[in-house]
């Protein structure tokens, strides 16, 4: 039996992003549709959302507007897809601090936000440099980061050390450092609560965008092809992907990649209303069926 | 108005503004004091991000103050240097209000620092900066609060360009 039921939800997507921008060195190769995904999990009586999104207001609106993120609705709407609302959202974990990983911290009045503090420290210490490295903070927004220190402030926003086991039952964080950000963390769900899983799903964030990352586009004789954007190493990512691979044994099924379209093609899902996907990967005991 | 400016002006230009020559250069000029406020109230807010989670004033004590007191400086010096013109006095008004508000949140970091009974919260004046600073981009063509220019999502808008 599962202890948390999980969905995988799309909030928004990129009709055209480069297929060099999501798999290392397939350059020239046209674009692909890169779907914007949270994923919630529920159960041990708490409601956790993996990732917050983006909001559609001041720079977040200009944001889309401009580079061209189609079709995004609001997390009222989204999880209500779910059975749930953004007010019952108890904890957020935030996988790096990207625009559309983190940019949705004012939707979730109720949460709690667990980063890596080092994702923050890294980020903080980029900006002594001198202005040339500016790239190195592009799409920070000053607003966000006031609104950060105000949650902190109110204990609802919460630095992770490193690697942690059970930071909720069953959940467990591991940190990937100077891979796709400077402290870029996976989660890892044993499903079954046991120390030795048996039914294990990892939620990797921007570590991986496509199954294409794992294997190549060759199952049969696998290849690691880091994701096409790293501000870290990519060697390292090339080794994080490794990991990843080993907490589940090496199925591919069970690792969670919110940006790859073909996870809807594992797991019973169904289009919803506005057009996005929602993909049901496990259900809890007692848990309602919303696909 | 000149080449030069029209070149300045031109990616941000709101749709039917025609600004005179003056401010266009006034625009120009003011630049580079906007990006240095904007870039200390960046700065200062991540540090108090980093204060606020790691409950540590010791994390204040870095290369990061010292570049945002260096910006702030050099951004009050390129204010003096500023004459606004009717249509820029708006935006020059927040952007003097901006830089004030920033020296007091300096100050009020370094009381902080030195354990001073006087020291008070950094965070209020630096939101007042902060609403100076948007204020300020939003009397003005030009001036963004946010640089999307470089991003990761906006690599292939470039290419399109």
């Amino acid at each position: 039996m599962s202890d948390y039921s999980i969905w995988m939800l799309e909030f928004a997507w990129v009709p055209d992003a480069p297929t060099s921008s999501l798999v290392y060195g397939r350059h020239n190769m046209g674009n692909e549709k890169l779907p914007y995904c949270y994923t919630l999990l529920k159960g041990h009586g708490r409601t956790i959302l993996l990732d917050c999104g983006v909001n559609y207001a001041s720079h977040g609106k200009e944001f889309m507007d401009r580079f061209n993120v189609q079709n995004w609705f609001p997390p009222k709407e989204v999880l209500a897809e779910v059975g749930c609302s953004p007010d019952d959202i108890d904890d957020v974990i935030l996988t790096h601090a990207h625009f559309d990983h983190m940019g949705g911290l004012e939707l979730f009045p109720n949460a709690t936000f667990h980063i890596q503090k080092d994702e923050l420290a890294a980020w903080v210490s980029i900006m002594a440099l001198d202005r040339r490295f500016r790239w190195l903070l592009t799409a920070t927004d000053t607003g966000d980061m006031l609104y950060a220190v105000q949650l902190a402030r109110e204990g609802r926003m919460r630095g992770i050390d490193g690697n942690v086991d059970n930071l909720f039952p069953g959940i467990d964080l591991r940190i990937a450092r100077d891979t796709h950000t400077a402290a870029s963390q996976y989660v890892i769900i044993r499903n079954d609560g046991k120390a030795e899983s048996e039914d294990v799903y990892t939620y990797t964030g921007d570590l991986l965008y496509r199954h294409d990352n794992m294997h190549g586009g060759n199952p049969a004789d696998p290849v690691y092809l880091p994701v096409g954007l790293a501000f870290g190493s990519q060697t390292n990512l090339v080794f994080a992907t490794h990991e990843i691979l080993q907490s589940t044994g090496f199925d591919i099924s069970r690792i969670l990649t919110p940006h790859e379209p073909a996870m809807t093609k594992l797991y019973p899902s169904r289009t919803t209303k506005n057009g996005h996907y929602l993909i049901e990967v496990a259900l809890a005991d007692g848990q309602q069926s919303y696909v | 108005m000149t080449i030069l400016a029209k070149r300045a002006l031109a990616p941000q230009m709101r749709a039917g503004e025609v600004v005179d020559e003056a401010t266009a250069f006034y625009a120009i000029a003011a630049q580079a004091c906007f990006d240095n406020f904007h870039g200390a109230a960046n700065r200062m807010a991540g540090l108090l991000v980093l204060l606020a989670i790691t409950k540590s004033r010791h994390v204040l004590d870095l290369d990061v103050q010292r570049a945002a007191a260096a910006m702030v400086t050099a951004g009050t010096e390129q204010l003096r240097a500023l004459v606004p013109t009717r249509r820029s006095k708006h935006f020059h008004r927040h952007l003097d209000n901006a830089g004030r508000m920033l020296i007091a949140t300096l100050d009020e970091i370094n009381r902080t620092l030195s354990s001073s009974a006087a020291a008070r919260d950094p965070l209020s004046p630096l939101r007042i900066a902060w609403d100076e600073i948007r204020n300020a981009s939003k009397c003005l063509p030009g001036f963004e609060v946010v640089d999307f220019g470089h991003s990761c999502c906006a690599l292939h808008q470039i290419a399109a360009n």
